[in-house]
């Protein structure tokens, strides 16, 4: 009962979020997915009668499904670099494609800037005198990647 | 009772263990991949160790739960790890912290130049069999990503079809 429940809640909570989205898509679209999310289980779970184990499995199955959905979801909004050049070069089929033309037609200098911009909207850094720095928020983020680095053994990449 | 908790919190124990298990080989073995998949079939093996001991009527569909929920908790643990490894503004927020007096546009523009990041991604997408070199030109050697391009468009098109039709007359304009 609880994975159909969860599937369901998934699968309306979705429905929603493509009708909200082509009525009018908001400025925050993270925000909005999470409030989107938990709102249907807050609903789900005061309409049901379920045990508090009962609420705790449907949580974690849904929850994380819809986190997935929410990572999955910055990829569908912006189309990365990686996958634009793997659907570019697929484009050009057994021919292949050359170094030049690859980074003529996918990357150029608007799309740091493009990241520049969105991770200052965010919070994440902030402009003064020419110079970019990051902001409390973006420091406590830059601190938890490092870290995580450390500890799980990444290079730093990009 | 401790049944049903144990059933319950599986999936997280599992993922404890997945998360454990690529910190040590990671440390063990430098490489990235490969530790990511031994934690996830380690912290898989262990769902189903838990399952097999707890679960007794409903066995189909707790191990339906379990999984499902263990490999969406791994698919984020996965996507947090790739950001360090892949995200431009994750590298930028580190770069930045090392930089007390900021970086300037021009500078970051620099670091991150078109033909870095470009260099940078093939270089990633060669190593992991994705594209090869062929006659001093790229092709695609595994159709494995495409799959998500073509997944990631669709769900596109279906989300915010209005943007794709804005955007092919742009296209058109040009």
């Amino acid at each position: 009962m609880i994975l159909f429940t969860a599937v369901a809640l998934l699968f309306f909570a979705f429905m929603t979020h493509i009708v909200w989205w082509r009525v009018k898509r908001p400025a925050h679209t993270t925000s909005a997915l999470l409030l989107l999310f938990i709102g249907f289980f807050i609903i789900a779970i005061s309409a049901l009668s379920l045990s508090f184990i009962e609420v705790m499995r449907l949580g974690l199955l849904y929850i994380s499904c819809a986190l997935s959905y929410i990572i999955l979801y910055s990829a569908i909004e912006q189309q990365s670099p990686t996958l634009a050049m793997i659907h570019y070069i697929d484009l050009h089929g057994e021919k292949g494609c050359d170094d030049e033309s690859l980074a003529h037609s996918l990357c150029t200098k608007s799309e740091i800037m493009k990241r520049l911009t969105l991770m200052e909207q965010s919070d994440w850094l902030l402009q003064k005198n020419m110079r970019w720095y990051l902001t409390k928020k973006g420091r406590r983020l830059a601190y938890l990647f490092d870290y995580a680095a450390k500890l799980f053994g990444l290079k730093i990449g990009g | 009772m401790l049944t049903e908790w144990g059933l319950t919190l599986s999936p997280l124990i599992a993922l404890v263990v997945n998360v454990c298990m690529q910190m040590i080989s990671i440390h063990l073995s430098h490489r990235t991949g490969l530790s990511i998949i031994i934690g996830l079939l380690i912290g898989w093996c262990v769902a189903l160790v838990l399952l097999c001991i707890l679960s007794n009527s409903y066995f189909i569909m707790d191990c339906g739960t379990c999984f499902v929920s263990y490999l969406a908790l791994s698919f984020c643990f996965w996507a947090f790890l790739n950001l360090n490894i892949t995200s431009l503004r994750i590298r930028i927020l580190r770069e930045l912290l090392k930089e007390s007096q900021g970086l300037k546009t021009d500078v970051l523009l620099q670091y991150y130049s078109p033909n870095e990041l470009i260099k940078k991604r093939i270089l990633r997408l060669e190593a992991l069999g994705q594209i090869r070199r062929k006659n001093g030109k790229w092709v695609l050697h595994s159709r494995k990503l495409l799959v998500l391009v073509w997944v990631t468009s669709l769900l596109r098109n279906l989300i915010t079809p209005f943007k794709v039709l804005e955007a092919a007359r742009d296209a058109d304009r040009l």
